[in-house]
């Protein structure tokens, strides 16, 4: 039985309890990182939190690049924030419509990310068994996958 | 038309600083990161940019193999939408003129 499955217009959701409960409450941790970070410009010294607000500009010290970052940086912040909250409201509902589905994929992306950054994941990490941080960004990124392929599934 | 068989002419090739600024389009770039899941980028980029599955493997695999690659191009309002909307998905994009 698929965890995720298109039906209809909309997604049914077959996950564990336990699963469900991590869901719900990741998103929150992440979100009250997003909000202290409004307004305080050491914020972007944390490398995980600046991962989520990468300079516009390869050229990231031009005016172009201030400007940008000055009026999209709040609106960048909102995004994540709508996401993480379609995630955490919705842990524990029976089916979810796509576009909630699709908040579900970037809220991960954000969570994963986050995660990443802080345990220094590189192309040749291998995950050490038993390392309970390890074990969530593992289990996000399946989950990730697992969204992805129902969105990618036709109707 | 004839090729010059004795020697070559000298030819002044335009360069970038004979064209007004604007005339270059802005480059979008999505570069490689080790946590986006290869799955999900070439899913991203076929959502927002409307390329096939093909097209958007293939930008993928450039992004995965080469370092980065560059998803699209326009004015500069065009190309920071494109990296508004890639910041969003929490791809590493950037844009630039060539």
């Amino acid at each position: 039985m698929k965890r995720i499955k298109r039906k209809g217009d909309g997604y049914v959701i077959k996950l564990p309890e336990e699963e469900r409960e991590l869901l719900a409450s990741l998103p929150g941790q992440l979100v009250e990182l997003l909000d202290a970070s409004a307004g305080d410009a050491d914020a972007m010294s944390d490398p995980a939190i600046a991962r989520l607000f990468p300079d516009a500009y390869s050229a990231a010290d031009g005016d172009l690049a201030d400007e940008y970052r000055r009026l999209m940086t709040d609106d960048l912040r909102d995004r994540h924030r709508a996401a993480l909250e379609t995630l955490a409201a919705g842990a524990h509902a029976e089916r979810v419509d796509e576009g909630e589905l699709y908040a579900w994929m970037t809220a991960l992306t954000q969570l994963r990310l986050v995660l990443g950054t802080r345990l220094g994941i590189t192309e040749d990490t291998i995950p050490p068994e038993d390392d309970p941080a390890f074990a969530v960004y593992s289990y996000l990124s399946y989950l990730q996958e697992v969204i992805v392929d129902a969105l990618s599934s036709n109707r | 038309m004839t090729t010059p068989m004795i020697a070559p002419v000298e030819v002044e090739q335009p360069t970038d600083e004979d064209k007004p600024a604007d005339d270059r389009p802005w480059q979008v770039i999505v570069w490689n990161d080790p946590i986006n899941l290869m799955s999900y980028v070439t899913f991203v980029l076929q959502k927002l940019f409307g390329y096939s599955l093909e097209k958007a493997t293939k930008l993928m695999m450039d992004v995965h193999t080469k370092g980065k690659a560059v998803v699209s191009s326009g004015d500069r309002e065009r190309a920071e939408l494109d990296v508004f909307r890639l910041h969003e998905h929490g791809l590493w994009a950037t844009m630039e003129k060539p």
